[in-house]
């Protein structure tokens, strides 16, 4: 019992220890993950909305709150392999891809909405809020990659999800009141607001900005002239044509 | 005294309003993230033999914060430049990683679409703080150009890949009288413009 009650804070205590040294370190020696995990898989954006749906399936029966994960991870399944639908789908907000998609509010007011409903149907409504998160949580993974598609980004983010989930649900479950449905609510309450004030302010229409000057244009990327676009293919320069066994061959 | 009950109560009340704008304007949860992430300029090499495509060849150049940061990823040895050996890592680990992405390379002969498109000889080099990839792709048969579509691009939407502005499509070998033709993609989902999709046509007379 000490040892179950104890789990949850300690995967925290072990989940913010790692976050601090991570953050500490120097922003050049990260390295790729570890600099992603800090600007974003661990970003109170991020974070936010799965505390709340940690909390909230903490208030329910142990099946549903396993339930509840399952359902996450297969969002994040369905997640990544309608990343292409998801994005169109939701690419027709205006502003969307200047704001992660709206995967912020969208998960934000789901878990807040599980937050703040009766006890009798919190239990029914977080399987429908974690599969819309886990979700999101792909999507946000997805495009904010900072490789070229390596795995390691998106499965790190993942468990830095699942983490946050299994720690806080945990955590609170494990130290549950009678009288913790009440600063669910607020908890609730917050994420509701802050999703649609977030959501509703990236929507809002903006007015038409005046007539402003022509835009200078802006200065390409030095690409390499034509000549030497290709220079593993056509090496020689004496013989640009013969391209290797394996390239590209001049009749 | 009344007074001064009534002023805490107010306090109150007013707590988690306050708590909420706080939360909403000090937490940087509103970041705004303009997307794509990696910008990438491409240049596509089409080799004709017989008057048909028989290989293409690939050169994307990527934007400075991207390219730092395969420098810091692939520069094993910090000289600022990458020797054979690091190449070849980056171009085993890069192209591995792209492999369920199809390369970004999306051929059609037709409506056939051309698969199994493998790239080899990858070179990576550094220079005025840009890296540039380039690597061949041999067609497991060769088409015909009259009917070929080529697109580069992303199916997750991080890399925005823009033809170059000069001479985007070289051609070499036994091209007759075809000439390449860029193009905006028919049917391409752009989010409203904001992912100009391109395609290579080549137009023979």
């Amino acid at each position: 019992m000490t040892v179950a009650r104890w789990s949850g804070p300690a995967l925290v205590v072990a989940g913010v220890g790692i976050l601090i040294i991570l953050i500490l370190r120097d922003p050049a020696d990260r390295g790729v993950i570890a600099g992603w995990i800090v600007s974003d898989a661990a970003a109170p954006a991020r974070l936010l909305p799965l505390i709340g749906l940690a909390a909230a399936s903490a208030l329910v029966p142990a099946s549903f709150a396993l339930a509840g994960l399952a359902v996450f991870s297969a969002g994040v399944l369905l997640g990544s392999l309608e990343l292409a639908l998801l994005l169109a789908t939701l690419g027709a907000l205006p502003g969307a891809e200047s704001h992660l998609f709206f995967t912020f509010p969208i998960s934000s007011v789901a878990a807040g909405l599980v937050l703040l409903a009766p006890s009798a149907i919190r239990q029914w409504l977080l399987p429908l809020a974690a599969l819309i998160a886990g979700a999101v949580l792909a999507v946000a993974t997805k495009i904010t990659d900072p490789t070229l598609h390596d795995p390691a980004i998106f499965v790190t983010g993942v468990v830095v999800a699942v983490w946050t989930l299994v720690a806080v649900g945990l955590t609170v479950r494990g130290f549950r009141r009678p009288w913790f449905s009440i600063p669910a609510r607020i908890l609730g309450s917050w994420l509701v607001a802050i999703g649609v004030l977030f959501g509703g302010a990236a929507l809002l229409a903006r007015p038409p900005l005046p007539e402003l000057p022509p835009a200078q244009p802006t200065e390409a990327l030095p690409v390499p002239p034509p000549e030497d676009a290709f220079p593993d293919l056509a090496p020689p320069r004496r013989d640009p044509l013969d391209l290797g066994a394996d390239g590209l061959r001049e009749p | 005294m009344w007074s001064r009950k009534t002023d805490e109560r107010c306090s109150w009340r007013q707590l988690p309003w306050k708590w909420l704008v706080a939360l909403v304007f000090l937490i940087p949860i509103g970041r705004v993230e303009a997307h794509p992430n990696i910008l990438m300029n491409y240049r596509v090499l089409l080799n004709f033999q017989n008057h048909k495509i028989d290989a293409i060849g690939e050169s994307w150049t990527f934007d400075q914060t991207f390219s730092q940061t395969l420098l810091d990823t692939f520069d094993t040895n910090h000289d600022g430049k990458f020797d054979t050996e690091e190449s070849s890592k980056m171009g085993d680990t890069v192209l591995a990683n792209l492999a369920d992405a199809d390369y970004f390379t999306y051929l059609w002969s037709g409506p056939e679409r051309v698969e199994d498109l493998v790239p080899s000889n990858f070179t990576a080099t550094l220079a005025r703080g840009v890296v540039t990839f380039a690597f061949t792709m041999v067609l497991p048969s060769p088409i015909s150009p009259a009917h070929v579509r080529l697109e580069i691009k992303d199916p997750d939407f991080v890399v925005l890949p823009e033809p170059t502005e000069q001479q985007p499509v070289l051609v070499r070998g036994d091209t007759g009288d075809c000439v390449p033709k860029v193009s905006d993609a028919p049917d391409a989902f752009d989010f409203s413009g904001a992912f100009p999709q391109d395609q290579i046509t080549v137009r023979c007379n």
